[in-house]
């Protein structure tokens, strides 16, 4: 894998003319980004907030995807306006770009460290597969001991393209969990139910030969 | 007796108490931005036109009718302060919008468009499924108390929505009808389509034929009574007509598309005393299309649905009743009357043509599932919105089941929504220098 420098991502982002192979960052409101060897992503206008609420706690072998689902409020910042994270606090937020990666690029995204060094850790799924489209989820999670401003359209977060030596193989969308989102996407956990089922089976197998 | 002492006191005390009841609610505090802070001044224009009011209590020795009128004033007051407290949630979303920020940018668009400037658009859901407009909500109070003075000339547009539509922006180029009767409302429209039709000779000999036959058949009515609700119906027809047309000139045929959505699986030929039949609407909207140019493109992205909507036009001269065929004949030869006033208004802020090209950059990026704000510069919301539609038929079928199907396409209205959500930031936004 080979990291791009800023001028092969501005020819991937502006030049190529296939859009099977182009690099598509949308809107991407400044060239400015664009930088020596990554591009920097603003903050969309959609959270997920954890609700408080009367339940124990998650349990995603245990809990149907909708009751993690209701856990979670979308809440809608417009330009303009600020959400405010709070100490020890968590939020799900979205990139304001779209990204739509080739087959033979991958990524990894990180926080800007103008952000961490007021505490605010940025992290999310981290690597970006190649074939990826739509807006990328971030965990924020504010770290430090006093609340922070978050207003959508600041740069929050910076994302390292890679070039594969070999293009990877076209994904399936119908198997993908997350499909061209716009919005913070909530955790899917829930779903993969057929996982906890299994490792049921397991306990009640080992318990049995123990006891 | 009304207006008595006790009267008045009981009056004057419940009109205080509603008063302070919605000040106190934190739902009217101060709002950050320009959104909502028109209908927030009218609301409180309204509590300061009640406070006028009470302070007109005429003294215990005044005349029998002038206590009466002061109590019937109050009466008045007090039931629209009830009204006002629908207001608080009105308000409230303009904190928290609960539509899709694309659409409400899109819609705020064609508020500027077909209403102006000075418009402030609150934009609220409705549990009912229901699409409505209300503009200056209280003025029955505000306008008609001497000596009070407005704090804001701004017009404040309530506009409700179903809120299961939230997020499905195929169907939100009904939201551009809905601001053509603030629009029709504002430019006093449908007096200038009246006189129009009042200069005709041939209009004012039909109109005159038509209460002579009902007077003759059907009514002891006086003709002038007669005339009066051919009148009546004519006006609610040309508003709701109008409303149309206004809204094809904002969104081109993403309107008809979405409006035969939403009425054709409630009604068919049938009139309402305030809506003509769906047939007569679509023909008259089909006619429109035609001669703005949108024909070929729409034979084009969806010749099957096309088809469809020329059917349910060609119904449109079916039996009515003799009031009904009245408004109708007149209407659809009055077409181009309807259709000037439209194009008028909306004057360069029409959707063109031109944007179909736009649409199409927009439908080929949702078909490979990239939000489409564009490739170069950003496409204009209301293209991206056309765009959508012809993706919809492209992906779920050129025709009116495929038209529901696409209603339930939850992915593609998302990347429609956002994209222009987007293309309204890209557009606005100023790089750093």
């Amino acid at each position: 894998m080979t990291l791009l420098g800023r001028e092969e991502l501005e020819r991937a982002i502006y030049e190529e003319e296939d859009l099977d192979r182009r690099l598509t960052i949308t809107p991407l409101l400044e060239r400015g980004q664009i930088g020596r060897g990554a591009v920097d992503l603003r903050l969309g206008t959609e959270f997920l907030l954890l609700r408080r609420t009367r339940r124990p706690g998650l349990d995603p072998g245990a809990d149907s995807q909708q009751d993690v689902d209701e856990m979670q409020e979308r809440v809608v910042v417009p330009f303009g306006d600020k959400l405010w994270l709070h100490p020890t606090h968590f939020v799900l937020a979205a990139t304001l770009e779209f990204l739509r990666l080739p087959d033979d690029m991958g990524a990894y995204v990180g926080g800007r460290s103008s952000w961490g060094r007021i505490g605010l850790i940025v992290a999310t799924a981290v690597f970006v597969h190649p074939g990826f489209r739509g807006c990328l989820t971030l965990e924020l999670v504010n770290d430090g001991d006093s609340p922070i401003a978050l207003s959508p359209g600041l740069r929050i977060a910076q994302l390292a393209i890679h070039r594969l030596d070999e293009p990877a193989p076209e994904r399936n969308n119908e198997d993908e969990k997350y499909l061209a989102p716009v919005r913070p996407q909530p955790s899917r956990l829930a779903s993969e139910q057929s996982d906890y089922d299994r490792l049921s089976t397991l306990g009640h197998a080992l318990r049995s030969r123990l006891g | 007796m009304d207006g008595r002492a006790s009267d008045l006191g009981l009056l004057l005390a419940a009109a205080r108490h509603e008063v302070e009841g919605l000040r106190d609610d934190p739902r009217l505090g101060e709002l950050r931005g320009n959104r909502g802070t028109a209908l927030r001044c009218h609301v409180l224009d309204l509590f300061g036109a009640v406070e006028h009011r009470m302070a007109q209590e005429p003294s215990s020795t005044a005349p029998e009718p002038v206590r009466r009128a002061f109590a019937r004033s109050l009466r008045q007051g007090i039931h629209m302060l009830r009204g006002a407290h629908a207001a608080l949630p009105w308000l409230a979303a303009t904190r928290v919008p609960n539509l899709n920020l694309g659409s409400l940018y899109m819609t705020e668009e064609c508020a500027r468009i077909l209403v102006g400037t000075d418009v402030d658009l609150v934009v609220v859901p409705n549990p009912e499924y229901m699409y409505a407009t209300t503009s200056w909500p209280f003025s029955a109070v505000i306008d008609n108390t001497p000596g009070f003075t407005l704090s804001t000339t701004r017009r404040p547009i309530v506009l409700n929505y179903p809120l299961s539509d939230s997020d499905r922006l195929l169907l939100h180029p009904i939201f551009a009808h809905e601001l053509g009767h603030a629009s029709a409302d504002e430019h006093g429209l449908v007096g200038t389509v009246e006189a129009e039709l009042d200069g005709d000779p041939s209009f004012t000999a039909a109109l005159q034929q038509t209460v002579d036959d009902i007077a003759a058949n059907w009514t002891a009515m006086p003709k002038t009574q007669i005339s009066g609700m051919l009148r009546g119906g004519l006006r609610d027809w040309i508003e709701e007509l109008l409303c149309d047309h206004l809204a094809i000139e904002a969104s081109g045929p993403a309107f008809i598309w979405a409006f035969a959505m939403f009425v054709m699986p409630l009604s068919y030929g049938e009139p309402g005393s305030e809506h003509p039949p769906n047939t007569v609407r679509m023909r008259l909207a089909l006619d429109h299309l035609a001669r703005r140019g949108w024909r070929p493109y729409m034979e084009r992205v969806a010749p099957g649905v096309t088809a469809w909507l020329d059917g349910i036009a060609g119904d449109a001269s079916s039996h009515l009743d003799i009031q009904f065929a009245f408004l109708r004949d007149q209407l659809l030869s009055h077409a181009a009357v309807l259709q000037d006033a439209a194009i008028a208004r909306a004057g360069a802020g029409s959707l063109d043509p031109a944007a179909s090209e736009a649409a199409g950059e927009a439908a080929g990026l949702l078909s490979r599932l990239i939000m489409p704000v564009g490739l170069g510069d950003p496409l204009e919301g209301r293209a991206i919105l056309l765009g959508g539609w012809e993706q919809a038929f492209r992906e779920h079928g050129d025709s009116p089941p495929g038209m529901v199907r696409a209603l339930t396409d939850r992915r593609l209205q998302d990347l429609i929504g956002k994209a222009i959500e987007m293309s309204t930031v890209a557009a606005a936004w100023e790089p750093e220098t």
